[in-house]
């Protein structure tokens, strides 16, 4: 679905990428995870054709991202996070735009609208900031695009949007389409993503399935100092020390995606070890 | 490898020209609105101070293209104007359509329909006015400065036509499309600034014209002789005009047709070319 081969990007003077690598599979919801400026929105854009490569190569969905031909734009849809909606009614906005879609289920954006609790307005410029995200994200949903590109989707959302933004994505997500989504919320996308992509300095250090995550970590929460001392990552607190684990005995535990996440950006050599 | 549906489909332009009139129709009636409210209190100024021909053909050309070129380039300059933005940006690239079908519905929109409406709105304005003021000088009638003649009633200015005593007319009309391009192609081109940045490179591309007019032409001319726009006047001792060489009238209308067609043409290619490498 997506295929990054060397990327090099920089603004001006300002190395962004430099020899990025990254192959993305379809049927996944991907969390690409990072510290605020390391280049996941700038990521994203280069995916979706809104800034060109300096060198190497991008495929998106075997198209050239940068040409932006029509039948590419169907097919790949990018949530900015801050965007701009026109002073028109939701059912003017949906006349105008759906159209360009060949696939929009209109139905589908009702439901997902009527799940998000997006209220009916004379405008669209009347709804909060997180109404309309809800809106947005809720078009992008229903464009049934193969791929959906979404920067920081839960910045604006409250308590119970992102709640049901979780909700929605995965009862959206099915084996034809893939969604990537960047965030620095790592807690927002807990149980919603399928592998997680980190990204530091201009480099994916780490790319995995969570369920390898699962498979090869153990996260625990533990009194005991000989695990604290064989642990890959530890966070002392008064309710224990939160490690990771190798997990050599197969055990059992949930991914804690901001553990995970510190632990890699501490020590990504010691953690990708147990993934070879 | 682009195909022609990749390129351009009627379909999916026309689906652009109705989203953009969706979205933007309210703008443009009150910008009509308000151009033909500048119209008619410019007019009625000119009315209300003027001592001699009121409003006459002359009076009607300065405000039919002053307001053409300054109402024409800043909206040009604003067509594009989502480009300035990451936000609008993303949102403006990002719809299914091609980047020529994009150029030609802010062409549609910025060109043809812009120079309709405006033009409509002058004569909507212009004729009522022109009439007006006719009867003023019917019902009081007045003479030529250290004249006994009488000024006659002003006629209705053809903007398609020269008239006698503007020959410049027509190409201030093919000029027209030239700057407007100029501005559109400013609007995709800078991502700050963009009409004041358009304005200082127009304003470089006169300077450099009226230099090469008025010093490299005239510095190949004989003496006595000058030129004067595709026009060359030879003074005599007293300095009046006593002979002028003009182009042959194909060759004029060759030359308006290239400022009319081609100069626009060639920036809206290069438009669209910087459409396509945009990055937002």
């Amino acid at each position: 679905m997506i295929d990054i081969v060397n990327l090099h990007f920089s603004y001006g003077q300002r190395p962004v990428f430099s020899g990025l690598n990254l192959r993305l599979g379809p049927g996944r919801i991907c969390g690409l995870l990072g510290r605020n400026g390391t280049g996941k929105s700038t990521l994203l854009r280069n995916i979706g054709g809104f800034l060109f490569p300096h060198k190497g190569q991008i495929t998106t969905l075997g198209f050239q991202p940068g040409r932006r031909q029509p039948a590419f734009l169907q097919q790949v849809v990018l949530l900015p996070e801050t965007f701009q909606l026109p002073p028109i009614s939701m059912r003017q906005w949906l006349k105008n735009n759906a159209p360009f879609y060949p696939r929009f289920d209109i139905e589908a954006f009702h439901h997902y609208a009527k799940d998000f609790d997006v209220p009916s307005t004379p405008r669209l410029t009347e709804l909060s900031y997180g109404q309309q995200k809800k809106a947005m994200i809720s078009f992008a949903l229903a464009t049934n695009a193969p791929l959906l590109l979404m920067d920081e989707p839960t910045n604006g959302l409250d308590i119970a949007g992102k709640s049901q933004f979780r909700k929605i994505i995965a009862g959206a997500i099915d084996e034809s389409r893939s969604i990537l989504i960047s965030t620095h919320q790592v807690k927002d996308l807990e149980q919603l993503i399928d592998q997680v992509l980190i990204i530091d300095e201009g480099k994916i250090i780490f790319d995995q399935p969570l369920a390898s995550v699962a498979d090869k970590l153990l996260f625990k929460l533990s009194f005991d100092p000989i695990e604290e001392e064989q642990s890959l990552y530890c966070e002392t607190s008064f309710k224990g020390s939160a490690l990771i684990l190798p997990n050599t005995e197969q055990k059992e535990s949930r991914p804690d995606l901001e553990m995970l996440y510190k632990a890699i950006t501490t020590d990504p050599v010691t953690i990708n070890a147990r993934f070879k | 490898m682009n195909t022609i549906s990749d390129t351009f489909s009627f379909h999916r332009w026309w689906l652009l020209v109705t989203k953009h009139w969706s979205e933007n129709y309210r703008r443009y009636l009150l910008v009509l609105l308000a151009i033909g409210g500048l119209l008619l209190a410019w007019f009625s100024f000119i009315l209300m101070v003027s001592q001699l021909t009121l409003i006459d053909t002359f009076m009607q050309f300065v405000a039919y293209f002053a307001g053409l070129y300054l109402v024409g380039c800043l909206y040009a300059s604003w067509l594009f104007a989502d480009l300035n933005s990451s936000q609008g940006g993303i949102g403006f690239l990002a719809l299914p359509a091609s980047h020529l079908e994009k150029l030609l519905c802010a062409l549609f929109f910025g060109v043809l329909l812009f120079f309709i409406g405006y033009t409509l709105v002058f004569y909507l304005v212009d004729i009522p006015m022109l009439r007006l003021s006719n009867s003023i000088l019917i019902k009081y009638p007045r003479n030529y400065q250290g004249t006994s003649v009488q000024i006659p009633p002003g006629p209705l200015y053809n903007v398609f036509h020269n008239q006698a005593f503007i020959p410049e007319s027509r190409t201030f009309l093919a000029g027209f499309f030239s700057a407007q391009a100029l501005f559109f192609l400013g609007s995709v081109y800078f991502t700050r600034w963009t009409f004041i940045k358009s304005v200082i490179v127009g304003l470089l591309c006169l300077l450099v014209f009226v230099i090469i007019d008025a010093r490299l032409i005239n510095f190949f001319l004989p003496s006595g002789w000058h030129d004067v726009f595709f026009l060359w006047i030879h003074n005599d001792a007293d300095q009046h005009p006593s002979q002028y060489i003009r182009l042959p009238h194909t060759t004029e209308k060759i030359l308006n047709i290239f400022i009319a067609v081609c100069a626009p043409l060639f920036l809206w290619i290069i438009t669209w070319q910087r459409l396509k490498e945009k990055e937002v």
